[in-house]
């Protein structure tokens, strides 16, 4: 069995990866490890929290937040990092908003307003820009299952 | 008493760890090449909730071959090219310069 969350997620990831990719096609589920230095950018969706907000007639009906943390690196000394990560953030925003909610298996898709910036320095500058949506979906009361 | 001795004995010390240790030629702003110790071990950058593969290039010199101002000024170290953004003295003759690596191609 995968669980509503679960398969959410995969459809997030398979949106960003999907032609042309983000990030290279280096989107990643819940990652744990930093990628390679070899790379200049990536994407990684992390389920954030869920929390049912309603039942009706048997099904719950739930608000996951999903986070989205999109890497990058400047290939040269004294960039400015965010400048760095701007155009990664911007693509994924853009491939956000674009996103159908049937595609998803969900209701509504909602991007949270705001995002958060996180700079730190290293053979070159690196940043992470993370950004959170709000997918409304509904499953069983009996079942994490994606309701069809 | 004086702290000369000391001091002599410093400048021994440092000039035996750079003539011993160095592994590699640092050129600071295009001047002459001398010895320093030069390190760019892997690093974890603390972005997000994973972080980030880096490494912290830097490499230590003797500190009267630290020009006054040295943050962005350009260093070759074995061919590689760098720019300092970091300079850290040691207070007893030495300085650690925190590196970061640059697209210019370096000098041959």
């Amino acid at each position: 069995m995968t669980t509503a969350f679960v398969s959410i997620q995969a459809a997030i990831v398979a949106a960003l990866a999907q032609a042309p990719a983000l990030a290279g096609g280096r989107v990643f589920a819940n990652r744990v490890r930093a990628v390679a230095q070899q790379y200049d950018a990536y994407l990684v969706v992390r389920t954030d929290q869920a929390a049912a907000t309603e039942t009706v007639l048997g099904f719950n009906d739930w608000q996951t937040v999903y986070a989205i943390e999109a890497y990058a690196r400047a290939s040269t000394a004294g960039a400015d990092p965010v400048a760095v990560v701007d155009a990664l953030l911007a693509d994924v925003w853009a491939r956000v908003n674009a996103l159908q909610p049937v595609n998803l298996g969900v209701m509504q898709i909602d991007t949270r307003p705001g995002i958060d910036w996180q700079v730190d320095d290293g053979e070159t500058p690196v940043a992470c820009a993370v950004l959170r949506i709000v997918c409304t979906h509904r499953t069983p009361c009996n079942s994490l299952e994606p309701t069809p | 008493m004086s702290i000369t001795p000391f001091a002599a004995l410093e400048s021994r010390v440092n000039n035996a760890v750079f003539a011993r240790l160095s592994n590699a030629l640092v050129s600071i702003d295009g001047g002459q090449a001398v010895g320093g110790i030069f390190d760019d071990a892997y690093a974890l950058a603390t972005v997000g909730a994973m972080g980030m593969a880096t490494s912290g290039p830097n490499v230590l010199v003797a500190a009267a071959v630290v020009p006054a101002n040295p943050h962005g000024l350009p260093v070759q170290i074995n061919s590689a090219a760098y720019v300092i953004v970091g300079s850290e003295p040691d207070g007893v003759g030495s300085t650690r310069l925190v590196l970061e690596r640059s697209t210019e191609a370096a000098a041959p």
